[in-house]
């Protein structure tokens, strides 16, 4: 359909081609994968080397994927499936999916849920969210992550802890949002922690409806994440 | 929990490109695969599949020209060669899934999304293998139709606690409603609401509502979960289907426009709205969802003849109200009707449909020349071989005469045709859109009801109101001069009263320009009609 008027949807066009982007991006994470099946790295330079690249990509991915998704849900064009899901798949899903990224970094995950605990959520979402926290807590953690599920007076959390350094202090707590021009500044978007919010506030269950904390000194040492999820 | 079965399954990799077949196939192999086939396209694909039985179908969505994997899905279900034991996995580089399964009449047992590394395609195979053969016996039952054993076993299930208490559940709700038990149906949905309120079991309980008779609360409930959740688009459907029940069609317009906006791939929909509008006689909308249906089905299982011929008519149809759009649909559609003869194999009488109707689009197109030779080659095929046209085949070949500016043979074809479906409602219903006033007995009730509520809010002063009433029946009924003047008496009345404005003055003059290329000075209302021609150059 032409648009009637010549004004160009700027948002659209970033929205298109972030699409574009992503597509690629698939490409080259899927060839990447091949390479390093097919040609196992010889020493510990190369490992690394391998590592580096399979975590930008996959960061780049993530960031991609959260900016598509921001755009649709500010156009209300983010479809929202909320069912019953088992939280052991959806964690095993992600940590599934960044396999490649945590064994290149000897990193050693403790998974710590219920085989039988179900939840209320949107499966791409949530997995969404926790794929992001996994990467980026794969580039702060020393060699350990625990990530956890269990009810706290009936509500879902779902908690990713690690043994780094912990979260800074201004980001500490519950973090709303920030398109601020603060975080435009420090050179971070904070995009991941925006989206996971939204994410979380999409999640309602009568009047309650989801957030995430960020916290230090957690289980291993280092930071938590945590998303409530009514 | 991992599957155990794996050495005798077979597996069928559908994807252009071959890394990642061949990636897949390794895996696969390693966990002890013995069969694992790979399929370039979809004819690959579809051969592979009618020669033997799978356990599991990946295939890419995107493969490039011919079918993409949705088409594929679509074809196998359509033929039944898709056995209840055989899983189905749409493999896409879309991130949305919902945004693509919404988009479809037919949904895959999963659906993955590239990039995916082998672990965790491995993980969501391995979990869909399980609960097949969990629930295997349940799937049988339900494709032998033995739907009581069906219910059964899904019974069994949740009172087991199983892992698929959840599906079983949603499974019951279905089955409860296909063998119309409907108060059963109706505790499965509002058990599961008292847990959670979910969408699946909210519209489930407005479709039990429906199927009891209810139609009112089934639409005031979808309505709320339509407010609630803008993008659950079953809700839409089932609102259709309720609107058509309640013999609302402007409703059912309304809510496939809706629906089509949020998801415009789904063929089927854009088909039942095309057909929708069709009977609402809105033309530029149909014109516009036929042009996207026929774009849907090329490839698809579900691409009919009837589809393009519609589409064709529509657009010849819209040269009356926006001839801009109607030019461009037009192109559209004779590009469509070319490429015809490769796709079905049409019959005599089919032939000359086609020529009839593309005789219409060039007239509209103004290729007179063009036109008349169509016309000319349909006429000789009819009388040499002394065809019996259908009736909507007359009704085009009465369509292209109108557009050739034949009013006259036109006109005695139509009389023809009114007498010759004497009797026949149906007939006549599709004859009265052409008529000036319509003859079967519905529509003129139909029509007798619009202008007496038209007449009843213009004494009243309610003119806007008359002016929506008798617009309504401007549409369903574009030839009949009395709702014509009615609706220019309502727009002089308003504008009397509140003031001339372009708006209705633009509306009023097109109608009185309609009036008068086809009333005659011996038509019972041409006094009147010159009347209120006399007051509007007054107004004006």
């Amino acid at each position: 359909m032409k648009d009637s008027s010549n004004s160009l949807d700027f948002s659209l066009v970033l929205a298109s081609s972030v699409h574009d982007m992503k597509n690629s991006l698939g490409m080259l994470l899927s060839s990447l994968e091949g390479i390093i099946q097919e040609t196992p790295p010889e020493n510990d330079e190369q490992a690394k080397r391998f590592a580096t690249l399979q975590y930008e990509t996959s960061r780049i991915n993530g960031e991609l994927i959260q900016l598509l998704s921001v755009y649709r849900m500010q156009k209300n064009r983010m479809p929202l499936h909320i069912d019953e899901h088992f939280v052991i798949d959806l964690i095993e899903d992600q940590i599934a999916r960044n396999h490649m990224l945590f064994e290149t970094r000897n990193i050693e995950i403790d998974i710590q849920c219920d085989a039988d605990l179900n939840g209320y959520f949107d499966n791409d979402l949530v997995g969404g969210v926790v794929h992001n926290v996994l990467i980026n807590c794969a580039r702060y953690t020393k060699q350990k992550l625990q990530v956890s599920a269990e009810l706290v007076d009936k509500v879902l959390c779902i908690a990713i802890a690690d043994d780094g350094e912990g979260y800074p202090e201004a980001m500490l707590g519950a973090p709303t949002l920030s398109s601020s021009s603060d975080a435009f500044n420090s050179g971070s978007t904070n995009l991941g922690l925006y989206f996971a919010n939204e994410v979380a506030k999409l999640h309602c269950q009568n009047d309650l409806c989801g957030r995430i904390e960020l916290s230090n000194n957690g289980p291993l040492g280092g930071g938590v994440f945590k998303l409530y999820i009514p | 929990m991992a599957y155990s079965g794996y050495e005798n399954l077979r597996i069928l990799v559908v994807d252009d490109f071959d890394n990642f077949r061949m990636t897949v196939a390794k895996i696969l192999m390693e966990h002890g695969v013995q069969v694992v086939d790979s399929a370039v396209s979809a004819n690959e694909a579809l051969k592979y599949c009618r020669e033997r039985a799978y356990d599991l179908i990946l295939c890419d969505y995107n493969l490039g020209r011919g079918q993409n994997g949705q088409q594929i899905l679509e074809q196998l279900r359509s033929e039944k060669i898709l056995r209840s034991h055989c899983l189905f996995i749409l493999v896409s580089a879309e991130s949305s899934k919902s945004i693509v399964m919404a988009a479809y009449d037919s949904e895959p047992d999963a659906y993955v999304t590239k990039p995916i590394t082998a672990k965790s395609l491995l993980q969501r195979v391995d979990r869909l293998l399980l609960q097949r053969d969990e629930l295997i016996d349940l799937n049988k039952a339900i494709e032998n139709g033995a739907l009581i054993e069906a219910i059964e076993l899904c019974q069994q299930k949740i009172a087991a606690a199983s892992r698929y208490t959840a599906q079983c559940q949603k499974l019951l709700g279905q089955l409860y409603l296909e063998t119309e038990q409907y108060g059963l149906a109706e505790r499965v949905y509002t058990d599961a609401l008292e847990v959670r309120a979910l969408d699946w079991a909210k519209v489930g309980l407005a479709k039990v509502k429906r199927l009891q008779g209810d139609l009112n609360t089934s639409s005031q409930w979808l309505g709320e979960i339509i407010a609630a959740n803008p993008l659950c688009m079953q809700a839409y459907d089932e609102l259709a289907t309720t609107s058509q029940a309640q013999g609302d069609t402007e409703r059912v317009q309304d809510v496939l426009q809706q629906a089509v906006q949020i998801s415009p791939m789904a063929l089927l929909r854009q088909q039942n709205l095309a057909k929708t509008a069709d009977e609402n006689n809105d033309l530029s909308v149909a014109a516009n969802a036929w042009r996207r249906t026929v774009r849907l089905s090329e490839n698809s299982c579900y691409d009919e003849l009837s589809s393009h011929m519609s589409f064709l008519r529509a657009s010849a149809a819209l040269f009356k109200e926006h001839s801009d759009q109607a030019k461009d649909l037009s192109r559209d559609a004779l590009k469509v009707a070319d490429a015809l003869g490769t796709r079905f194999e049409l019959d005599a009488q089919e032939k000359v449909q086609m020529k009839l109707l593309e005789s219409q689009v060039q007239n509209g197109l103004g290729n007179d020349v063009r036109a008349r030779e169509l016309m000319a080659d349909a006429e000789v095929l009819i009388e040499k071989q002394d065809m019996q046209l259908s009736l909507e085949a007359e009704l085009d070949r009465v369509q292209a005469k109108f557009a050739a500016g034949d009013d006259a043979q036109a006109n005695v074809l139509l009389q023809t045709l009114t007498k010759d479906s004497k009797g026949d409602e149906e007939a006549l219903q599709k004859i009265d859109r052409l008529l000036e006033e319509p003859v079967s007995d519905v529509n003129r009730q139909r029509v007798a009801q619009i202008n007496k509520e038209g007449i009843g809010l213009y004494n009243d002063n309610r003119f806007k109101e008359s002016i929506a009433c008798f617009q309504q029946a401007k549409r369903l009924f574009p030839n009949h001069i009395g709702v014509h003047l009615n609706l220019v008496q309502a727009l002089v009345a308003e504008m009397r009263e509140f003031g001339v404005q372009s708006e209705p003055m633009d509306l009023t003059l097109d109608v009185i320009k309609k009036i008068e290329k086809q009333i005659t000075a011996t038509h019972p209302q041409f006094q009147r009609f010159r009347q209120l021609h006399e007051m509007v150059r007054r107004l004006g």
